[in-house]
């Protein structure tokens, strides 16, 4: 074969292109994403730095909740959990409970700073205990099991669970009805009354509305925050808790069928509760990692909202918020709905 | 098209010529496709895999990568290069009004939609592949041919291949790459550099499976040159460490991260289906592959040493025609193409059957994926709207006999395209059928044309 030199050029392209991608791919980092804010009379000045090309959203809000220092996520495998399976794609691995939160925990870790804390039943009945021995409010905790262990929760009103909330603890709940049974490590066993337990009234979606193809319209958390889960099942009915609760003791986001929203944040004591719909999915997963990174809380205001584009460049910007009356935090990320990099501020 | 490709309709021109007119037209359209039509769900998955590498994850860390490595790294190459070089910062966006496409008769729709200038630098790099595997194309047909003008045409031919096409500047998938793969192995055995010639068969293997069924033709190719001077083993030796490198390169980041299954899980997924007939198809078409494989590297072992060059590049097209007939996959067949035009125009044989393939293959797709692929045109233009994207593939979801029409029409593609790809191997024994049945033999020469060869005639 003549002129050889040509292809021989082409080899080599193809092998450092392919060897440079490796590098890149087992050496990209946090490390090229950096941001911070601070709050100085009444006016938040955030920086934003990247070493790519990225977008970015600025989210300044404010809630009466304390800020969450410590996120639990439950997982037991030696207790009974209640979850659909679902679908994956050829070459996925199953959807599964360990799964989910294996890659949860990493989607989170590069959303937010805040410690994440995998406990198994007893762990985290000695942490819930601990917690409200010691009154601390600013715990989170997620649940995607199905069911609660009977350690923390047996359908009594003053289970752990309820007064780990009253304290100021938030429970991320999504997979199926929360509350509807609580696990052992042999069985399932069924609660009656469960949707008052947690509601105080039902308003739970248990028809068969399974998808929502409207955006929530009473504001735009669905852009701001890039969420992209549109189930509606297992969802909260918004009308019906508002009615009964009152609008600033519900939040919703995301997608509405009318009736029923993708995710609803409502008050419990001095904590809340946050359902995240549908059985699990990639999606799901990624809406409840911002929602747990951001820390947005059924009673929070959007005082500032921000996007744009940082381009291998460092980006400071202002936000005029004025007077405030309780905890003003800046949920920063970039990539948009593939979001890559985040934080959280708390600039009480 | 096919007289555009067919050099007499320019008998003035030079080679050089065609092959500019072939490149310009070739781009032209590419470039008209790229920003205009992309299908959702495959460029949708690209975006994740970028999504996770700058979060600072690896390939299998997360969910959204389930290809072997190989792919993997080359979006890693082109996440640095959108990040030194590109201003990319939205990748896609879910959109309210695409919700019901995820509601489809057919799953494989996403209402997050890329951006249009994401979509161009994905299919800008497969493009480039495009141009570099029809360099490839002419200078094999050269070498086999001696004959610029056809190695003109073979580059058009490759160049503008309606699937190849597609693939590149619409779907977005990467099948080509693989083709290129397998060219540089095969060059590489031409040019007696066994270790680097290990090294493309591992990288391709790693990228799709497919090139994996030509390994014994490959052996066989070095067996045939190297067996009367003794210096088989130490070739063979030579191409075995090349490979055992490039796939210890390759894949040691799994090996350390315990993700091996997770790098392999495409393969073992495919072949570990529960449905009965996807496992009887899938467990046919293993069979047939092998088949393929076995009875190819066999032909491929009893070849004289001055016949094998020829027999090298008929016998990986034969292997890896047997191969692709595992899965009915408008863009798998891009594998064997550019072996399956340098064989037609080194035997001067028909291209009816190339373009019967190639035209099904793309109808297929285009049929499949149909309307969706004006998502990206829908949600970042003012062009069409999000409303008639839906409601026309709603439309398409009507039902004869119970099946829908994107299901009756791609299926039709999907069997001409079948048959299409079993012909080749049938035509190649021709010869030996046309001596049995001469009849079946005759038919099978029309449709074949080009000059007749016995079985083992040059073996």
């Amino acid at each position: 074969m003549k002129s050889d030199r040509v292809i021989e050029i082409i080899a080599a392209v193809v092998i450092a292109v392919i060897l440079i991608g490796e590098v890149i791919v087992y050496t990209t980092d946090q490390g090229r994403y950096s941001s911070g804010a601070v709050l100085e009379d009444g006016t938040v000045t955030y920086t934003m730095s990247s070493g790519g090309s990225e977008s970015y959203n600025v989210i300044i809000s404010e809630s009466s909740l304390d800020t969450m220092t410590e996120i639990y996520v439950y997982y037991d495998e030696t207790y009974v959990s209640d979850y659909e399976e679902v679908s994956v794609p050829i070459g996925a691995r199953a959807l599964d409970q360990e799964y989910y939160i294996e890659q949860l925990v990493k989607q989170l870790d590069y959303r937010t700073s805040v410690e994440i804390t995998v406990l198994d039943a007893s762990g985290l009945d000695a942490a819930m205990a601990a917690d409200i021995a010691s009154g601390d409010t600013s715990k989170g905790l997620i649940v995607i099991s199905g069911a609660l262990p009977d350690l923390i929760y047996t359908g009594n009103s003053a289970d752990d669970i309820f007064q780990w909330m009253n304290f100021g603890g938030r429970l991320y709940w999504l997979g199926n009805m929360i509350g509807c049974q609580y696990a052992t490590v042999e069985e399932l066993v069924p609660v009656d009354n469960y949707q008052i337990l947690f509601f105080g009234v039902e308003c739970l979606n248990d028809g068969d509305s399974e998808k929502a193809y409207d955006a929530v319209g009473s504001n735009d958390l669905r852009t701001d925050m890039s969420l992209s889960n549109n189930s509606v099942k297992y969802a909260v009915d918004v009308a019906a808790l508002t009615a009964y609760k009152g609008a600033d003791k519900v939040l919703d986001a995301g997608y509405s069928d009318g009736t029923y929203s993708s995710i609803v944040m409502t008050d419990y004591g001095n904590g809340m509760i946050c359902i995240i719909s549908g059985d699990y999915s990639n999606d799901q997963r990624a809406d409840l990692a911002q929602m747990v990174a951001s820390q947005l809380a059924y009673d929070s205001e959007i005082l500032y909202e921000d996007s744009g584009n940082v381009n291998r460049t460092t980006v400071t910007k202002t936000a005029d918020i004025g007077e405030t009356a309780g905890n003003v935090s800046v949920y920063l990320y970039y990539g948009g709905y593939y979001t890559v990099y985040g934080e959280y501020y708390s600039l009480v | 098209m096919i007289n555009l490709i067919n050099v007499r309709f320019f008998s003035d021109w030079s080679a050089k010529k065609l092959i500019v007119l072939f490149l310009i037209v070739g781009l032209l359209i590419r470039f008209v496709l790229m920003p205009f039509l992309t299908y959702d769900f495959d460029i949708y998955h690209w975006a994740v895999i970028i999504q996770n590498i700058d979060s600072g994850n690896n390939l299998y860390d997360l969910a959204g990568y389930y290809y072997t490595p190989v792919w993997g790294y080359i979006m890693g190459f082109i996440s640095m290069f959108k990040d030194l070089f590109l201003n990319i910062g939205t990748m896609g966006m879910t959109f309210v009004d695409m919700l019901p496409i995820e509601s489809l008769n057919y799953p494989y729709h996403v209402a997050t939609i890329t951006s249009i200038g994401f979509n161009i630098m994905m299919k800008f790099f497969l493009v480039i592949i495009d141009v570099i595997v029809g360099y490839m194309v002419y200078r094999f047909v050269m070498d086999r041919t001696g004959n610029e003008r056809k190695a003109a045409a073979g580059f058009g031919l490759w160049f503008l291949c309606p699937i190849v096409l597609y693939m590149s500047s619409v779907q977005g998938m990467f099948d080509t790459i693989s083709a290129m793969l397998l060219l540089l192995t095969v060059f590489m055995l031409y040019r007696d550099r066994c270790f680097f010639a290990g090294a493309f068969f591992a990288t391709a293997v790693l990228l799709k499976f497919f090139p994996a069924f030509c390994l014994i033709v490959l052996v066989g190719y070095l067996y045939a040159k190297h067996r009367d001077d003794g210096q088989f083993m130490k070739k063979f030796l030579l191409a075995m460490a090349g490979a055992l490198v490039m796939l210890v390169v390759l894949m040691l980041p799994q090996m350390i991260e315990g993700q091996l299954y997770d790098a392999l899980s495409f393969i073992i997924g495919r072949a570990s289906t529960t449905d009965l007939w996807k496992s009887l198809f899938t467990a046919g078409g293993i069979i047939i592959a092998l088949a393929g494989m076995l009875g190819f590297g066999y032909l491929m072992f009893r070849t004289k040493k001055e016949d094998a060059d020829d027999a090298l590049m008929r016998y990986v097209l034969l292997s890896a025609v047997c191969a692709v007939l595992m899965s009915i996959t408008p863009q798998y067949i891009i594998v064997f193409i550019p072996f399956f035009i340098t064989y037609l125009l080194s035997v001067n044989g028909s291209r009816r059957l190339f373009w019967i393939i190639s035209v099904a293959a793309f109808a297929g797709a285009i049929v499949l994926n149909n309307f969706s692929l004006f998502c990206s045109l829908s949600e970042y233009t003012s062009l069409v709207s999000a409303e008639w994207v839906i409601s026309s593939m709603q439309a398409l979801e009507g039902t004869l006999f119970g099946f829908t029409y994107v299901d009756i029409i791609n299926c039709i593609a999907n069997l001409i395209q079948y048959i299409g790809t079993i012909l080749i191997v049938v035509l190649y024994f021709a010869d030996a059928v046309n001596i049995r049945w001469p009849k079946v033999g005759r038919v099978l020469y029309a449709i074949r044309g080009g000059e007749r060869h016995e079985i083992g005639q040059s073996d």
